[in-house]
């Protein structure tokens, strides 16, 4: 006589499926004891009492099925093994869906979609790490949405996918465009010839619907998660993306953009772009060029100026082209600042930036850093000062409202516009408030109704000033496409339509802002 | 477009993914807290967001905010006339006709629930109905764990029987979320106090499985689901038509699960109100 104990992690099913599986398996001839139950300490409690525990079922948790039968021989055990496969693959297939896919565990996802090579990941951070391997174990490349998994973890899963010759991307990845198909917060982009590798998750969704709103495409847009290019990580994946990039026949052009990576992961950066003959543009926010300019890298100081880069390096046209474009762009921002900073009174001084998007809050820092000592923010780069309090701005405030201490038990504020919207009012209550600036960001993940949320608003900004008798310029950069669900045509221009300023690029409305401030000194 | 028709009392705010999937139902858990969103079969309750118009297999994120609710992206205010009361009010009530009801509801139990329920504790002969050794030994702990009960062991009762049982929510945990949804209603019709107890239980109830334990903070705060409230508005108010029409609805709740909650019920009631009075007058089982 011999037990068997059959362990299905992660499925569970109702107790109607699993008495009438239990019952099924009892009837079979060859069965002499059998149970189906979920693994309950108590359950495996229970089994243990019937002599019907397996060392398997020892591992067994809450959420895992187990099946645990008695027969007469090895033989016979397969041939029930077998059945009992037949009976929850029929049980699942019946009783919890409603004719679409619905696996319940990596598992069950290989079994229905046998040929997949990327699985994403967006569970709790404790256990994502170890889905996680579990994928790449199974030969899938993996996305890993979520965060809050240790450095440790990281750099194992990355080291074995590189062993393996898969891709991690992530943890904390929220971007990615992987032939064609946007994953988690990414916008509906033409296809071309320019691949992406990004380390940040906003700066790879502008540069992404820039280059299509140029007409170009993207061929991949591979994310890594902001701590693959600090020293601990040393840029596994980065690199790995920059190769594959490299190799793909698809893509001519490889764009690289991250907040500023350590020097050592530069120095592996520079080195292998060397090797490399297809042209490459960098986007390094906040990085020291010092090293930067010895390389083969075009090294771009925004994510417009990268973005235009790539375009142009895609149609073969002259570089310099886009350094006429950017000075194009700049007669025009002046035109514009002479007329708005013409409404602007005396005692309005202040910059109010107030970002969903982490990666612009980095990038308007950037700009506004070299015109005043007096610029704060939650997450301060380089001579930036950290705010007091983050809920109250201070002088020049640039605020981050993605960041984790505006987020706990809340929304993203790329979907959730409540939290800003009584931000925008309070700095447009304040005097001393000459600008405020703003990010709106479209695509998969965002909100699908952004007018509805941010016109009131607006409007009420524009009673509340006129009733003080101010005006208070908004400067917003729609980052989105056309063929995104929310379409940034009609966004833009609806926000238009409600006397906001809407920019191209997040560059472009941080020049704007940056000289309407200068021209107020 | 999705159409709201009833949100509970107890939603509390967060970021919820996908933990189990049923058809019309989803389960979204944000840490230890769940919310459900069901369809209109399945009613309302503290936790559950009842609404028309979505495909429920493509659902897969959920946020909670104060005013609204986000379900795939697609926002949803919540309107104060669609919340849902979990709590049973209780008003004037025979006792008589209380106590005939209960028997109304024994019998609608035991003659339409499933041989695989812990209707075995209304009716022995059912027992014949567990035959592996694991249902054997499952039924020897439910015999136990009745006898610390019944000598006021409440604790050692609940450990024995706690995690035990099939489905998600096993037959041990849904017997004593009845329990503790039982002592809730005696509170209010006896005005007695078993905060006490009733933190005790559920305290020693509660496991790793969060499902499981979502179901106990329910009971435990006299929170119902919309089957389980009719049901005792009917066993208060009513007879025993409605009695069985309302049996036979929180039966449709799992193959066992709903069966399960309603012996708990029943037992923690008869054991209980008026310390048990009636049922030692005509030497009732248990």
């Amino acid at each position: 006589m011999m037990v068997t104990g059959i362990l299905k992690r992660g499925e569970y099913f109702d107790s109607v499926s699993l008495m009438l599986i239990a019952k099924k398996i009892s009837e079979l001839e060859i069965v002499l004891d059998s149970a189906a139950v979920m693994g309950t300490p108590e359950n495996k409690s229970l089994l243990q009492i019937s002599g019907l525990l397996t060392d398997e079922l020892q591992n067994a948790s809450d959420m895992d099925l187990m099946v645990a039968y008695k027969c007469n021989s090895q033989n016979e055990s397969h041939l029930i093994s077998k059945k009992i496969n037949e009976f929850l693959k029929k049980s699942d297939n019946t009783n919890k869906s409603s004719g679409s896919l619905n696996p319940s565990s990596l598992e069950s996802a290989l079994k229905i979609l046998p040929d997949a090579n990327l699985a994403m990941i967006s569970i709790a951070g404790k256990y994502a790490g170890d889905e996680a391997m579990k994928a790449l174990q199974n030969g899938l490349n993996v996305m890993l949405f979520s965060d809050n998994i240790s450095i440790e973890k990281e750099i194992e899963l990355k080291n074995y996918a590189k062993e393996k010759g898969l891709f991690v991307m992530g943890p904390d990845c929220g971007t990615a465009i992987i032939n064609g198909v946007p994953l988690a917060f990414a916008n509906v982009v033409n296809r071309g010839n320019i691949g992406i590798v990004a380390a940040s998750g906003t700066g790879l969704q502008e540069v992404s619907c820039l280059i299509s709103n140029s007409g170009c495409g993207i061929s991949q847009a591979i994310g890594t998660g902001g701590r693959d290019v600090k020293n601990e990580v040393g840029g596994i994946m980065f690199l790995e993306g920059i190769k594959a990039l490299a190799e793909d026949k698809n893509t001519e052009v490889i764009l690289l953009v991250s907040k500023p990576p350590t020097d050592e992961v530069i120095i592996k950066i520079i080195e292998l772009v060397h090797k490399i003959e297809k042209p490459v543009v960098g986007v390094f926010l906040n990085a020291s060029i010092d090293l930067l300019k010895q390389s083969k890298i075009n090294i771009a100081k925004t994510l417009e100026e990268g973005a235009m880069l790539a375009v142009a390096l895609s149609r073969r046209e002259n570089l310099e082209t886009v350094y006429d474009d950017l000075e194009s762009q700049f007669s025009k921002l002046q035109t514009l600042t002479e007329k708005e900073s013409a409404k602007l009174n005396k005692t309005q001084k202040y910059v109010r930036a107030l970002f969903s998007g982490g990666t612009f809050c980095d990038e308007t820092q950037m700009f506004f850093q070299k015109i005043s000592e007096e610029i704060f923010s939650n997450t301060p780069v380089g001579t930036v000062k950290k705010l007091k309090d983050i809920w109250k701005s201070e002088k020049h405030t640039i605020v981050d409202l993605g960041d984790d201490d505006f987020t706990v038990g809340k929304p993203h504020p790329m979907i959730d516009y409540s939290t800003r919207n009584k931000r925008i009012l309070a700095e447009a209550n304040d005097p001393e408030t000459a600008v405020i600036l703003l990010d709106i960001v479209l695509g998969y993940g965002s909100n699908m109704n952004p007018l509805a949320d941010i016109i009131p608003v607006i409007k009420e900004v524009k009673k509340l000033t006129s009733q003080q008798k101010r005006y208070v310029p908004i400067i917003c950069s729609v980052t989105g496409t056309e063929k995104d669900p929310q379409n940034r045509t009609t966004v833009a221009a609806s926000l238009t339509a409600e006397g906001v300023l809407v920019m191209e690029s997040n560059a472009a409305a941080s020049k704007l802002a940056k000289y309407l401030i200068e021209k107020k000194r | 477009m999705i159409k709201l028709l009833s949100f509970g009392d107890h939603l509390e705010k967060g970021i919820y993914k996908v933990h189990s999937r049923f058809i019309e139902v989803i389960n979204f858990c944000s840490g230890g807290s769940f919310v459900f969103i069901v369809g209109r079969s399945i009613g309302g309750g503290p936790i559950n967001i009842v609404v028309e118009g979505v495909n429920f297999s493509e659902l897969e994120e959920l946020i909670i905010d104060e005013d609204h609710f986000l379900l795939n992206g697609e926002k949803v205010f919540f309107e104060t006339s669609k919340k849902y009361d979990s709590k049973i009010k209780v008003t004037d009530f025979d006792e008589e006709k209380f106590w005939q009801n209960l028997d109304h509801f024994e019998k609608a139990l035991i003659e339409n629930s499933s041989d695989n329920s812990l209707t075995f504790l209304l009716d022995g002969s059912r027992k014949k109905n567990f035959k592996s050794s694991y249902e054997i030994e499952f039924v020897r702990r439910f015999d136990s764990a009745i006898e610390c009960f019944t000598s006021s062991n409440y604790l050692e009762g609940v450990k024995l029987i706690k995690g035990i049982g099939f489905g998600l929510t096993p037959s041990g945990d849904d017997f004593i979320s009845g329990f503790l949804i039982a002592l809730n209603v005696i509170q209010k019709l006896e005005k007695v106090d078993y905060s006490n107890l009733i933190a005790h239980i559920y305290e020693a109830a509660k496991g790793n499985n969060v499902f499981t334990n979502a179901f106990l903070l329910a009971a435990k705060n006299g929170s119902l689901f919309d089957k389980f409230k009719n049901l005792i508005h009917s066993i208060l108010y009513s007879g025993q038509i409605e009695i069985l029409e309302k049996t036979r609805t929180l039966i449709s709740f799992g193959e066992t699960s709903g069966a399960d909650q309603g012996v708990g019920f029943l037992f923690g009631i008869k054991r209980n109100f008026n310390d048990g009075n009636r049922n030692s007058e005509k030497g009732r089982i248990f």
